[in-house]
């Protein structure tokens, strides 16, 4: 299902040991260039969803505190020496490992890590970020510096509802996913529902083509066509028509005012001949 | 080095005159890249140097063209410059200032001719010359310039916008008047501040424990009030660019103000100039670059206004924004988008301000379609050039949600 741009990005990655930074509207494929590296190089996908408000505690890691405490009470009758309680609390598995220290601890083989949609993470995490993605390594108070076993395959993805520092960019190779063409996504469609009929993945390809071209507020992405389809498969039918579309608007039209204009382009005629 | 390295760590060099982000771990990088990929076929061996070499879309687009000229076209003049010959690093440094040179020159007649609005005529070319006289190579220097006025031809020009810096006390005045005035959230909630108007009794007591029980400092507490933020959209058309020199100090002003402020120009496409006004070199006032399309031609005010609520929307345009509009509302693109847009943004933002030039003209009335399209969706529409009008127009806005 890649093309030529996305498998030359991949390789690279591979070759050059260097984060990748991929870009593009919401619903192309961005998440999916990570699952297929995973999957190409038998190993595992570790995933960071970023939000507003990430922080070190649930990127990186955490003590186990409700744990802790629990030992904490059940040594007291102990006789132990301080020192060794303290050890003992701060050992590893009061450790809960968040993806990115897990990302650096795998044993096996270096593992995918998936820092999704980064732009949505604040500033500040960011920055943490590069340390990370530089060193491959970090360090926890208590137990000191941790190293990457193995350098992960590191793939973070954008939306661009903010620019993304320079800094990071510099550390990244780049690869910007657009929309895919109509050949690819009638491709796309059949590879993903081995059942579809062409004539029907050639029409949904079509239309989605339209819409794009279309002024929506959302437009949709490759993962709407592909729910749509499904959809239009398990109602039956087998290519589009006007009611098709109609009880099925809601599989990739996602708000209000874009259903309004896309219900009268279907009405009018302009969309699609029926 | 041999062939192709030097040729591409001068393709490098030459991105990096052209804003590119790449230094000299970018250009191993690179190279290292092409070890990897079979470089006879001339796909792979643009990829891998994208993939590398660009940070972002907009980048890619130049790469392209750049890499057209430098690596595809074979045209007869190109064998015959010597532009790969330099290795040595003072020919690398001599190129660096030839082209500034020539942005400079170019700059220069922009100010001569209108102010603010940069001439984008004065091409490389005839600056070749000129940057000749300075450069102690003669020979690389016009190959590179030659290179550059290539590409400059074939790309949108850039501009150079100057900000007057007459009055821009004042303008910081205003602005800060501005800043001050619109606070939008009022919380029902007390919380400690230190102007508040009620005595904090618990917090007052707590602190008075260091003091041994003698409440000597007493905390206040008031109302919770948010800061608002800023969106200012200019318009750089052509007909607006006499009024855009009077509101771009203002914009400056007020990003030297406060933080929460982001500035974007447009003409018939929208560009973001917020970290170029904050980056203005220490005690001096910033230049802006823009291309052509952003700045002096016509208007596309919906379809620019739809691509800042696609590309920007989802994070700027709060509850806390103050989103103001300065336009005269004369719309030359598709009239589908404007009503759209306004409609989005009032519906996202807390005001929407409108600043019209054409208002100062007595007897105006908003009969252009985009204007009237728009006027339905604005809540404050008025007219601000000088320092004491935008404080006045600051002083109307009591703004609270």
């Amino acid at each position: 299902m890649t093309d030529q741009p996305a498998a030359a990005a991949l390789h690279l990655v591979q070759a050059l040991r260097k984060p990748l930074l991929i870009e593009g509207p919401a619903g192309v494929g961005k998440t999916e260039m990570a699952k297929v590296l995973a999957q190409s190089l038998n190993t595992r996908l570790i995933r960071l969803q970023c939000y507003e408000g990430l922080d070190v505690a649930s990127a990186l890691y955490e003590w186990n505190y409700a744990k802790q405490m629990l030992h904490i009470r059940l040594m007291e009758k102990e006789g132990a020496a301080l020192a060794e309680k303290e050890a003992a609390i701060f050992s590893d598995s009061f450790l809960l490992s968040r993806p990115l220290l897990q990302a650096l601890t795998e044993e096996r083989q270096p593992p995918v890590l998936l820092i999704d949609e980064v732009d949505r993470a604040d500033e500040e995490f960011e920055a943490f970020l590069l340390e990370m993605l530089a060193e491959f390594q970090m360090t926890i108070p208590e137990l000191g510096t941790i190293r990457a076993k193995h350098r992960p395959y590191v793939i973070l993805t954008s939306n661009r509802t903010r620019e993304l520092s320079d800094a990071l960019r510099r550390r990244c190779l780049y690869q910007w996913i657009d929309y895919p063409d109509f050949q690819k996504e009638a491709a796309i469609l059949q590879a993903r529902l081995p059942s579809i009929n062409e004539r029907l993945a050639a029409q949904i390809a079509g239309m989605m083509e339209e819409l794009r071209r279309m002024p929506l507020h959302k437009a949709p992405g490759v993962a709407e066509s592909i729910d749509w389809a499904e959809a239009l498969l398990l109602l039956h039918y087998n290519e589009l028509s006007k009611e098709a579309v109609q009880e099925t608007l809601g599989c990739f039209i996602k708000d209000r005012e874009d259903w309004e204009a896309v219900k009268e382009a279907i009405e009018s005629g302009i969309l699609i001949q029926l | 080095m041999d062939h192709i390295s030097r040729r591409v760590s001068a393709f490098c060099r030459y991105l990096r005159s052209q804003g590119f982000v790449i230094g000299l771990k970018e250009i191993e990088d690179s190279l290292r890249a092409l070890s990897f990929v079979d470089i006879s076929k001339r796909e792979q061996f643009q990829l891998a140097l994208k993939i590398v070499l660009c940070s972002s879309k907009e980048e890619q687009g130049l790469f392209d063209e750049a890499f057209q000229l430098f690596f595809v076209t074979t045209d007869k003049s190109q064998a015959s410059v010597p532009w790969l010959a330099s290795e040595n690093p003072e020919g690398d440094g001599a190129r660096g200032t030839a082209t500034e040179t020539s942005a400079e020159g170019a700059a220069q007649t922009g100010c001569g001719n209108e102010g603010m609005n940069g001439s984008a005529e004065a091409d490389s070319v005839s600056k070749l010359g000129e940057a000749e006289q300075k450069a102690a190579d003669g020979e690389k220097e016009t190959a590179f310039n030659w290179f550059a006025s290539r590409t400059a031809s074939q790309r949108p020009k850039k501009r150079h916008i100057y900000i007057s810096s007459s009055q821009l006390s004042k303008m910081k005045k205003a602005a800060r008047k501005l800043v001050r005035q619109v606070q939008l959230k009022q919380a029902r909630r007390l919380a400690a501040r230190k102007k508040g108007r009620q005595l904090d009794g618990r917090r007052t007591w707590r602190n008075s424990l260091q003091t041994g029980g003698f409440p000597i400092k007493p905390v206040w507490k008031g109302r919770d009030k948010t800061n608002a933020r800023f969106v200012l959209l200019c318009d750089g058309s052509r007909s607006m660019s006499p009024y855009a020199d009077q509101f771009l100090p203002f914009a400056y002003a007020l990003t030297a103000c406060t933080r929460h402020v982001e500035v974007f120009l447009f003409a018939t496409k929208l560009k973001r100039v917020t970290s170029q006004l904050k980056n203005g070199k220490r005690g001096q006032l910033p230049v802006l670059t823009v291309f052509e399309n952003e700045w002096g031609g016509g208007t596309r005010i919906g379809e620019s206004l739809f691509s800042f609520i696609q590309q920007y929307g989802a994070r700027m345009l709060r509850k806390e924004t103050v989103v103001v509009i300065v336009s005269d509302g004369l719309d030359t693109g598709d009239m589908a988008y404007l009503p759209r847009a306004m409609k989005e943004i009032k519906q996202r933002a807390s005001a929407v301000v409108w600043l019209n030039p054409l208002l100062k003209i007595n007897g105006y009335q908003p009969e252009a379609r985009g204007m009237k399209a728009a006027l339905p969706y604005i809540d404050i529409f008025s007219e601000a050039q000088s320092p004491e009008e935008f404080e006045r127009l600051a002083r109307t806005m009591t703004i609270r949600r």
